[in-house]
């Protein structure tokens, strides 16, 4: 290790820089202390759990005798040589040095070691090929030493291929982030800054390779199932099991299509998910966006990883449109091959379809991570197809093919937002980088170590109004922790020299806002497309209740239109539920529609104030129901997202109408426009031979039952505010039965 | 992958297995058959990787679709389901790498563990232009693979040597071996039916058995 006085004094970090033009982490590397190490806020905290893990890591290098290994440091000329003669890339005479030296007890033993070290420093010299600090020989003996130690210490993993890219990028966060003791002595003598102790210690380039170990540490201890393999007394890979378990199970709730599509083109999930979990995403994405991708993981996740599988469900989604033939493709026979879909996924795309022409490469990275992870979150806690849906359609626009954009006129709101928030997280990276820049060349140190405290500080006064364990405990409190501290103007902010740092935070700040504002506005415009649809579905319901009421009294011709329009916006309608991308056309309705603010929703269904005449009204509300659920099984499966969530009659207060004697939903009627027609006429007829208790009833299991099978959702029970609750009446059944009745037959 | 339709044009679907000790040169091996292009610093391979070419046999399209394995994965469990359904499996060791040739036998060992019976084999020395550098002498390991009745071949990732003739050495015998039988019967049976996909162009796909 070099000795601090070899660095140049002009530096702050040991790797001979400021702050790198790409690495936009500066302080990264405490926060996945935080995350990581004791999960815990508080840097005393923290600093006292690397104390004892950098002793321990000191015993263990001692132990498995890595300096007598490393003797010599052949192992630095080898790499030096390696430099120019990349042909030695796999011959190194770290081989020798442990014949030599370490007095394993017998030849296997010996073999057994020559062969461990021979694979680390050989996936070492493979590793991050383009990126320079990994030619470094001081990091790459630091990787060496840190892989080693771990392996001699698990015996039973051993070191496995994709080790070395989880404690890569880990020994590069760390090092960019260390403070050469020395400087800061010196700096602080001349009162240029003043470091905190806690911060002094944590950064100290001394133990970076110390501060490495004990994260990757940490981490293996969740990885080192990822990497084990199968034993003698156990057939079954762990590995292979979590990945079966994130295809058949959360991608078979979550995209019961895509999951069938990747079953059926006999592509097994371990063939994808081996490299993407092992190596943590590391391969799929920029060393940047992995970076911030983990950033996210440790804040939220640190101790468990769980995310890791609906990350992977995630990845899926994202790239559903490129692995499932859209309904065009599969009538033209033209969807993606088995071999396309392979191809799609072991590369996986990065960038939609029409970015990849386009001028800044750089903006997914900017964007994405914080999305990825934040719709796993979503997943973890709303495995449904409803949140499957609604993640892989923030993403459907990358897919989109121009040609069909043209030809429907989309009006899809992901793919209009988009571009806006694109432009401005371009704008954003841009300024961020000019902000590094600054940093670097204006050796405003103070800043930077301003940066580091302010930043705790207010870490840790924002914590404060919360208990602190629930900080770091609870994944969503973390998030807002995350914005939070973003968002706190820096105590004192020089006038003369805008505060760099804060600069980036606001940046931050206005990149998070941007998303959330692009979802909020997404959100909307589904919420309106949803009313639109039910508008229309709406007026076709009256105009098909009045063709009927009208055929009771022998008169159908007169309202054979009514008839003809009521279909065709249903047709419309279900048009737009088959394709997201049809904007409804709201000129379909006409003037005349008392029940224009129906919603598909049942939840507003019942918790809004109905028409208080007897039960005109209220069958119109059957059928809607009716409709919606038997025809339109898409409404029920698979509704957009954020639409308030149907109220099965089995959940809710209404539960008990379920023991009616008459429980068997006719299963077999076709779900077309006929059946609908003869529900309607059904209810009708009925409605004057039995009692009108009996038939609600029974007409509630049938919808409670359709409802049941096809959806899985969370229940949102809204009080229920029906004007008929007022009403007064001598029998209680029937006071119920009347309010149910115009909800929900 | 749209509007890259001609991959589904084949009469042969073949799928062949790379394995041998990690650093090899495996990858190097498949990224000049499958791109004709080749990189010092190759990144390790984790878990699989995969890539197809489509090849000409006499005047058929064969499509080949090739399974890069970890090095590292040897005697483990996780590359048994690449070796299911393998046509055709291609052990690769480095001439400059005593080790490496060693361990070829453990390798054959694993393809007789997991295998189909009567999988074609190849045996290839990769990194052949290190002449100055090399420990496995062409006859030692040329005496080996007769001794197995196995094709041997020295290639080169880094000059192209032989990359092109080992792997359509290995998809011409994987076609005698289950392609000829197939045309001659017509319609195969049920055993050839599985192992070779027949697949016409996209308008006589009633012919094949369907792809993968």
């Amino acid at each position: 290790m070099k000795e601090a006085s070899e660095y140049d004094n002009s530096c702050l970090f040991m790797d001979g820089t400021n702050i790198d033009d790409d690495y936009r982490g500066a302080g990264r590397s405490l926060f996945w202390r935080m995350f990581l190490l004791k999960r815990t806020l508080d840097l005393n905290l923290v600093s006292q759990q690397v104390e004892i893990g950098r002793i321990q890591y000191d015993t263990l290098r001692t132990r498995f005798q890595c300096d007598r290994v490393l003797e010599n440091s052949k192992f630095k000329e080898t790499h030096d040589v390696n430099e120019d003669d990349k042909d030695e890339l796999n011959s190194n005479p770290l081989d020798k040095i442990v014949d030599d030296n370490l007095d394993a007890s017998n030849l296997e033993e010996q073999g057994e070691l020559k062969q461990l070290v021979h694979q680390i420093s050989q996936d070492i010299n493979r590793a991050f090929p383009d990126m320079s600090f990994f030619r470094d020989s001081e990091v790459q003996i630091y990787l060496f030493r840190i892989l080693y130690v771990y392996s001699k210490l698990n015996p039973d993993l051993s070191y496995r291929q994709g080790m070395h890219e989880l404690a890569g990028p880990i020994l590069y966060v760390v090092m960019k982030d260390a403070l050469i003791p020395s400087t800061i002595e010196k700096a602080i003598n001349t009162q240029e800054f003043s470091v905190s102790r806690n911060i002094s210690f944590l950064l100290d380039s001394n133990y970076v390779e110390h501060d490495a170990y004990l994260l990757f540490n940490t981490i293996m201890q969740v990885a080192h199932e990822w990497y084990a393999v199968a034993t003698p007394q156990s057939s079954s890979v762990p590995i292979i099991d979590k990945a079966q378990y994130i295809q058949s199970h959360i991608l078979r709730i979550a995209d019961a299509k895509l999951e069938r599509t990747l079953s059926l083109a006999a592509i097994e999930p371990q063939l994808w998910a081996i490299k993407w979990i092992r190596l943590l995403f590391g391969r799929e994405f920029p060393f940047q966006f992995t970076l911030h991708l983990w950033d996210t993981l440790f804040a939220v996740d640190g101790n468990s990883l769980v995310l890791v599988d609906y990350i992977c469900a995630v990845l899926l989604l994202r790239i559903r449109w490129k692995i499932v033939a859209s309904s065009e493709e599969a009538l033209a026979n033209e969807g993606p091959t088995p071999d396309d879909i392979l191809i799609t996924i072991f590369k996986y795309p990065l960038y939609g379809n029409n970015e990849n022409d386009g001028k800044d490469q750089d903006l997914p990275t900017v964007t994405e991570p914080w999305r990825i992870v934040s719709h796993a979150m979503f997943l973890k806690s709303h495995l449904t197809p409803d949140a499957g849906k609604f993640i892989r359609d923030q993403y459907s626009h990358l897919w989109r093919k121009p040609i069909t954009k043209d030809k429907l006129g989309l009006s899809r709101p992901s793919s209009s937002q988009l571009p806006s928030v694109l432009s401005s997280a371009s704008e954003s990276s841009k300024n961020l980088r000019d902000f590094a820049t600054k940093i670097s060349q204006s050796k405003e140190w103070y800043a930077l170590d301003k940066f580091f405290r302010e930043k705790l500080e207010e870490v840790k006064s924002k914590a404060a109004d919360y208990d602190i364990q629930d900080v770091v405990n609870n994944p969503s409190t973390v998030i807002e922790f995350i914005k939070d501290r973003i968002n706190i103007e820096p105590a004192v902010a020089s006038k003369q020299q805008p505060d760099p740092v804060k600069n980036g935070n606001q940046i931050e700040l206005k990149l998070l806002s941007m998303v959330e504002n692009y979802q909020a506005s997404v959100q909307e415009k589904l919420d309106s497309r949803n009313m639109a649809l039910s508008k229309l579905l709406s007026g076709a319901l009256i105009s098909l209740n009045q063709t009927v009421s009208v055929a009771g009294s022998g008169e159908v011709i007169l309202e054979l239109n009514n008839y003809k329009n009521a279909i065709s916006h249903i047709i419309h309608v279900k048009e737009c539920l088959d394709d997201a991308s049809i904007a409804p056309n709201l000129n379909l309705v006409e003037g005349n529609d008392p029940l224009g603010n129906l919603s598909l929703s049942a939840s507003s269904d019942i918790s809004r104030p109905s028409s208080p005449s007897k039960y005109g009204p209220s069958k119109k509300s059957v059928a809607l129901n009716a409709i919606s659920s038997r025809a339109f099984p898409v409404v029920s499966r698979s509704d957009e997202l954020g639409t308030p969530v149907r109220v099965s009659l089995a959940q809710s207060e209404f539960s008990w109408m379920l023991n009616s004697p008459q429980t068997i939903p006719r299963e077999n009627a076709p779900p077309d426009l006929v059946a609908k027609k003869e529900s309607l006429m059904d209810a009708q007829s009925r409605s004057s031979a039995s009692s009108p208790i009996r038939q609600t009833s029974t007409r509630a299991n049938r919808l409670s039952g359709l409802f049941n099978r096809k959806t899985n959702r969370k229940i949102v029970m809204p009080p229920f505010h029906g004007p008929n609750e007022s009403k007064s009446s001598s029998d209680p059944t029937l006071t119920l039965y009347g309010n149910e009745a115009i909800e929900l037959l | 992958m749209y509007g890259s339709r001609s991959t589904n044009v084949y009469d042969y679907l073949f799928k062949l297995l790379l394995i041998g000790d990690s650093g090899v040169g495996k990858s190097c091996l498949l990224l000049r058959f499958a791109d004709d292009t080749y990189t010092e610093s190759y990144i390790s391979t984790i878990g699989v990787d995969f890539k197809i070419r489509t090849v000409e046999l006499e005047g058929k399209a064969a499509k080949l679709q090739i399974w890069d394995t970890a090095g590292q994965e040897r005697f483990r469990t996780i590359t048994s389901s690449y070796y299911r359904g393998a046509h055709g499996i291609i052990v690769v060791y480095d001439v400059t790498d005593q080790d490496s040739f060693n361990n070829v036998k453990h390798w054959f060992q694993e393809i007789d563990r997991y295998a189909s019976e009567g999988v074609n084999k190849l045996l290839v020395g990769n990194k052949n232009d290190m002449a100055d550098k090399k420990v496995v002498e062409y006859s030692v390991a040329k005496e080996f693979a007769d001794s197995m009745g196995i094709p041997f071949l020295e290639t080169s990732a880094k000059d192209s040597t032989n990359v092109e003739q080992a792997f359509l050495t290995m998809a011409r015998q994987i076609k005698e071996r289950l392609g000829g039988a197939a045309e001659k019967n017509g319609g195969a049976s049920g055993a050839q039916k599985a192992n070779v996909n027949l697949r016409g162009q996209n308008i006589s796909q009633s012919t094949g058995s369907g792809c993968c």
